[in-house]
């Protein structure tokens, strides 16, 4: 049965099909999400008696950050599993990890950058959290480069993924990094053990766009791994098969 | 549960967020595009990769037809 359900995933086709199954789901309650977040913690939630409206770019900036760490264990995780078992849909997942981590991790650090100035007095440190962030950008855009500098595509997807698992030394140091060294950046606010730092009305908006921000992601991956994968078995029957049969369901 | 209410009273204030307007704006129009483009760039890609398959059936129908006349 578990081997069924793993080689399934080796086939493109069924991928297209059920991922297909899955989108319109995701990107409605990603939007739901994000829209009923957004409101709530730009214009429901309290101001902070210290930031004033400033700190308001948490609602952006905290999601963004931990979709950028938890893309790059997703990307790696993906790189190995191709490693390992050959399976090219890894590969294809891996690419389309770093493609929208990048984006993600950009956004982490311009939201800080626009968030460090009215807080910090200035758009940018070089400070262990910030640093080891920059750090992960350019993982991110390493991978893709790497990617496109061979033109096997088998080999240049094993090279990514090795890229991509050696860069997974640099995820815990971000965790750690605000309590590890004397930062600007304060440490996290919110805990899995033992209680946030965050009062519950600023919280709970923040937990919105957090689960708003991961199915973001599943849906911005979905979609990217779905180009991907057409673009790859453009000469199949079955994606011929698409374009004959543009009533059927399969065209997702 | 925390009683909600709209913090600002008009939509200038709002906009202007007691001076801090422009650094979150900024942060939200910033993000915004990103997450619109990371949603729009797969989309087009694919309507592009379909349009180039079935222009692809189209010409290849067409070389059957032209031999099946010959």
């Amino acid at each position: 049965m578990a081997w069924q359900w793993f080689h399934q995933w080796g086939s493109p086709r069924w991928f297209y099909q059920r991922s297909g199954a899955w989108l319109p789901w995701l990107a409605v309650l990603a939007a739901l999400f994000l829209a009923v977040g957004s409101v709530w913690g730009l214009a429901l939630a309290p101001a902070d008696f210290k930031q004033g409206n400033s700190y308001r770019i948490i609602y952006l900036h905290v999601p963004a950050s931990f979709l950028a760490l938890a893309g790059y264990y997703l990307m790696a995780i993906a790189g190995a599993i191709g490693l390992i078992w050959k399976m090219k849909l890894a590969f294809t997942a891996m690419r389309c990890a770093a493609t929208v981590g990048a984006a993600l991790t950009f956004v982490a650090l311009f939201t800080g950058a626009v968030w460090g100035k009215p807080t910090w007095g200035t758009y940018w440190v070089w400070d262990a959290r910030i640093t080891s962030m920059l750090v992960l950008l350019f993982l991110y855009l390493g991978v893709i480069a790497l990617y496109q500098a061979f033109d096997r595509q088998e080999l240049a997807s094993k090279a990514a993924a090795l890229l991509a698992l050696v860069g997974t030394v640099n995820v815990p140091i971000i965790y750690k990094s605000v309590d590890w060294w004397y930062t600007l950046h304060q440490p996290a606010s919110l805990k899995i053990t033992g209680d946030s730092t965050l009062h519950s009305s600023m919280l709970q908006p923040l937990l919105v766009m957090i689960v708003g921000f991961y199915l973001f992601y599943a849906v911005a991956l979905l979609l990217s791994m779905r180009a991907e994968v057409l673009a790859r078995e453009a000469n199949s029957s079955w994606v011929r098969a698409l374009v004959t049969a543009p009533q059927s369901r399969e065209r997702g | 549960m925390v009683e909600l209410k709209w913090q600002f009273e008009n939509w200038q204030a709002f906009w202007q967020m007691a001076g801090h307007g422009p650094y979150v704006w900024a942060a939200v129009a910033v993000t915004a595009v990103v997450m619109v483009a990371l949603v729009a760039a797969p989309l087009r890609r694919r309507r592009q990769l379909l349009a180039e398959v079935a222009r692809e059936q189209q010409r290849a129908e067409r070389r059957a037809e032209a031999a099946n006349r010959a």
